[in-house]
């Protein structure tokens, strides 16, 4: 640029005087040319005039007396002058006197003229004179000059000026290289500052005001003009800095956001985020195109609501900034897409920054908490009823027991009394799975082995299901020790297998019915779901799954099998808490449980329960070994706050031999125990009471007798003695409503057991 | 006939170039033009004065006489009439602007020098020794054309002034004097 510059200028500078010098030197020329041309020629005209005049004079007396001779001495004289072609003498009466003709080149000889008179004939100058003697013409003198040497001496004066010309076109532009310099110099100078001023952006540095001409002043009107620069530059620069700044922070903000981002403008995408290609798997190129439809990203059952937007929009009306949408990915995914869109200039232009953010997952898990939350509140509702419910059925049940006993005729209300006991286990039947929905059921866990109890199952299950349906189980080749309450699995188990066969005959066809029960040891290190209410640790876990072929689940209803009395088989066939009761046993249990469906096909329900290590294995063995008498003659403290409940233990008790001393609340049952401590082997108390509670009361006896067995009884278990509704271990319990029998086997179990402290526990 | 316009045109061919012509005049026609000539080319200290003639002396048997005559006759010399004094009478040469002699006059030569003697009087001859004789302007034959020359020395005292021309044309003669 510079060099480009510096010649340009230089040339020009040079071309400028090269121009004046030839352009003055050539007009100089020209004119001199000229000038000296009419001037030798007006001479030459004089002079032949003037040599024709004298000849004429000269060779009058020559002529007069007509001596040829003399004559031509004269004339011959003339071969010395070039110009000269013709002389001829003309005598009046037209005869040649002499001819003089200097080659034989000449033109032919003219006619006698006899008039004094000159003139040009093309190169040709003559002139014609009446040679006079006293007023008497004697002849005529004919001189034919030529011209032509007139044009060798300008071709002559063309050659030395043209090498003239360039001998001083040649100084002229030495002279001009030198004198150019004086105005260059200085201009390449203040270039090379401005330069370097441009490439380093160093605006501080100012040129050398050193002269004291006009570049000097031009110098110092830049330097006023580079502190002006200098100022804005800084002050340009800091806007600058700030902008980039804030470019950056945008462009960082734009690119590393989890949300996708996008400019629209010219309805079309101008920009999108590298989030934006990563959830839709469009690339850049792709969606800025000008054929590419924004509808390729919503899904099909969106693409109502955005057109209607599209729609109002275009009618001027308001149209919310924010939206929630399905969208569709490349690869044809489904996303819940929440928009929210704001109007911005971008390039001083209007456009839309859109920025996508995808709650498919969120959305999700608000459905599961939704869910779970539905299923506390539901679990917490059914806990509560069957609370009270239980003390009721306790009672009936109790009562209609002790009236069979009563009976001397019992052919008379027998019938009658068992179909009461028959209704109230159905009842009881139907609080223990509403509390076992609502993990309130009391289990005891036990390290079991889960081979085992399954396998105890099989021949139970077998004669449940109908023949025509294969029932099919695969046992892992090793124990799979979990922590567990036997009967729940048991219950797990019956309700999955029942609703399999279930689901087979809704089918139509049972004759290719197959039921799996399966058992496996799996490594899981994250759910499939998720579920906020059961904390998941990663690690080993019993899978037990059981799959049919049946009906299947459609994904409408799968989100409320779990639901507590929500069922689709006939009112008479299910009370809808079958699948309830395994969703809070495995939920109490810290299991999870996984449900897959293909309707028409066949449902697998997968259920997770944590493994144990081997050495626990010992505590199941020898639980095994329980072997429990009936009867007994120790004294029992049986404190109750329910008279009806209280009443029939009491009696059913006393029946076994026991004693019974009956307490009303805990206080009056710890006084009661206090004054009679030595006789009593026994206590058991409801765990909540007036004024006392029954965990309070159990710490009072231990603290005077701690060696005494204390069972807990309870229609609900938000006591002390639970913990997350699993009995703390040392802790023996018995649920509400509980039969007889199982009463006194748990009494009889406790008062069998060696003595033993809480404390050692 | 052919033959003769042929001979015309050669006769008329001869006497058209100008020493043709003279040599087809008498000798003495061609001096009597001469004298005419010479005129033109000498200047008489009177000149100027218009009312006196131009006098040309002639002795009676001068061949030349007729021509001059007939030549000079109403004629102006100088812009002054043309008088032919035709006399023997020496004394009159002294009027005379012009003076011819020939070879009868060549013992009168001394005479006639002693009254001219410095006087504006152009003396011309034609016979040898003229200018020996101290006359001005010799008249003679040569390859057939005549040729004239000019005593300068003779000339020098007459206040005639003679044109270089002529001079140019003339043979100059230097007397041995």
């Amino acid at each position: 640029m510079k060099q480009r510059f510096k010649q340009t200028i230089q040339v020009k500078l040079l071309g400028i005087i090269i121009s004046i010098v030839v352009t003055v030197l050539a007009l100089a020329f020209i004119f001199i040319t000229i000038s000296d041309y009419q001037l030798y020629r007006r001479e030459f005209y004089q002079a032949t005039e003037t040599l024709t005049d004298i000849l004429t004079l000269n060779i009058s007396s020559a002529v007069i007396f007509e001596d040829t001779k003399q004559t031509g001495l004269i004339l011959n004289n003339f071969s010395r002058i070039h110009s000269i072609d013709r002389i001829i003498i003309w005598k009046p009466d037209k005869t040649v006197f002499y001819q003089y003709v200097r080659s034989e080149k000449v033109s032919p000889q003219p006619s006698p003229i006899l008039t004094a008179t000159q003139y040009y004939d093309g190169d040709k100058l003559i002139f014609n004179r009446p040679i006079v003697v006293d007023g008497k013409t004697y002849g005529y003198l004919y001189l034919e000059s030529n011209t032509s040497f007139l044009k060798n001496i300008l071709l002559d004066r063309l050659y030395f000026f043209s090498g003239l010309f360039i001998l001083l076109v040649i100084i002229a532009y030495g002279l001009a290289r030198v004198l150019q310099r004086s105005i260059t110099t200085p201009i390449f100078n203040a270039l090379h500052h401005l330069h370097t001023i441009s490439a380093q952006k160093d605006f501080s540095r100012r040129l050398p005001e050193t002269r004291n001409d006009e570049f000097g002043q031009l110098f110092h009107g830049i330097n006023n003009l580079l502190n002006t620069i200098q100022a804005h530059a800084e002050e340009l620069n800091y806007t600058l800095n700030e902008l980039r700044r804030s470019e950056k922070r945008f462009r960082y903000i734009f690119e590393k956001s989890n949300d996708a981002m996008y400019i629209w403008q010219d309805n079309k995408f101008v920009l999108i985020n590298p989030r934006f290609q990563e959830l839709f798997g469009y690339t850049q190129e792709e969606t800025t195109a000008p054929d590419f439809n924004f509808m390729t990203l919503v899904a099909p059952e969106s693409r109502p609501l955005i057109e209607e937007r599209q729609k109002k929009r275009a009618r001027g009306e308001t149209v919310s900034n924010q939206v929630t949408f399905k969208a569709l990915t490349r690869d044809g995914k489904t996303l819940i897409i929440a928009s929210s869109l704001s109007e911005i200039q971008w390039n001083e232009r209007p456009a839309v920054l859109g920025i996508l953010r995808d709650i498919t997952h969120q959305v999700n898990l608000e459905e599961q908490l939704r869910q779970a939350q539905k299923m506390e509140a539901i679990g917490k509702l059914a806990g509560g009823i069957a609370h009270d419910f239980n003390n009721i059925l306790t009672a009936i049940m109790g009562h209609a027991q002790l009236a069979m006993l009563c009976l001397e005729d019992p052919s008379m209300l027998s019938k009658e009394l068992e179909e009461i006991l028959k209704g109230a286990d159905r009842a009881a039947n139907l609080t223990r799975q509403l509390l076992g929905f609502s993990r309130k059921q009391i289990v005891q866990l036990e390290n079991v082995d889960m081979n085992k109890i399954i396998a105890n199952l099989e021949k139970m299950l077998r004669r449940l299901i109908r023949e025509e349906i294969s029932l099919e189980f695969q046992f892992y080749g090793e124990p799979l020790l979990v922590r567990a309450d036997t009967t729940q699995i048991e219950q797990i188990l019956i309700n999955l297998v029942i609703n399999a066969q279930d689901a087979i005959l809704e089918k139509k066809n049972t004759s290719n019915g197959k039921i799996t029960v399966r058992l496996e040891k799996t490594l899981v290190s994250e759910l499939p779901y998720y579920d906020e209410t059961a904390p998941f640790t990663p690690g080993w876990f019993v899978c037990l799954s059981v799959r049919d072929n049946g009906i299947g689940i459609s994904s409408e209803i799968k989100n409320r099998i779990f639901e507590p009395f929500f069922t689709t088989k006939p009112k008479e066939k299910g009370t809808g808490l079958g699948l309830a009761q395994v969703y809070g046993i495995v939920r109490q249990n810290n299991g999870h449980i996984h449900v897959y469906s293909e309707p028409g096909y066949g449902t697998i329900f997968k259920i997770y329960w944590p493994l144990l290590q081997t050495q626990e294995l010992e505590t199941v063995k020898k639980q095994a070994k329980n072997q429990i008498r009936l009867k007994g003659s120790e004294t029992i403290l049986f404190i109750e706050d329910d008279s009806g409940i209280r009443n029939f233990a009491t009696r059913i008790l006393e029946e076994y031999g026991y004693t019974v001393l009956e307490a009303t609340d805990g206080k009056h049952g710890f006084t009661l125990f206090k004054e009679n401590k030595e006789k009593i082997d026994v206590v058991v108390t409801d765990t909540v009471m007036p004024n006392m509670s029954g965990r309070d009361l159990a710490e009072a006896i231990w603290k005077i007798a701690p060696q005494i067995p204390i069972l807990f009884t309870s229609g609900y278990t938000d006591e002390d003695i639970v913990t997350d509704s699993v009995l703390n271990e040392g802790i023996d319990f018995i649920s509400k409503p509980y039969h007889v029998e199982e009463l006194v086997r748990k009494i009889r179990y406790l008062l069998d057991q060696p003595p033993q402290s809480p404390a050692d526990n | 006939m052919k033959r003769l316009l042929f001979l015309t045109l050669v006769v008329y061919y001869l006497f058209s170039t100008g020493d043709r012509l003279y040599s087809q005049l008498s000798e003495a026609q061609v001096k009597a033009a001469f004298i005419e000539k010479f005129t033109h080319f000498i200047d008489w200290p009177d000149d100027s004065v218009t009312h006196k003639p131009f006098v040309i002396f002639v002795f009676p048997d001068s061949p030349m006489l007729p021509y001059l005559k007939q030549l000079l006759s109403n004629h102006r010399i100088k812009n002054k009439p043309v008088e032919i004094l035709v006399s023997e009478n020496l004394m009159l040469l002294d009027s005379a602007n012009i003076a011819i002699f020939h070879s009868a006059q060549q013992n009168l030569m001394p005479t006639i020098r002693s009254i001219i003697r410095d006087k504006p009087i152009l003396t011309i001859g034609d016979y040898p020794g003229f200018l020996d004789d101290g006359g001005i302007l010799l008249l003679y034959r040569e390859e057939n054309t005549i040729h004239f020359s000019i005593n300068i020395k003779a000339l020098a005292h007459t206040g005639l002034v003679v044109s270089s021309q002529l001079l140019k044309l003339a043979k100059i003669y230097q007397s041995d004097e």
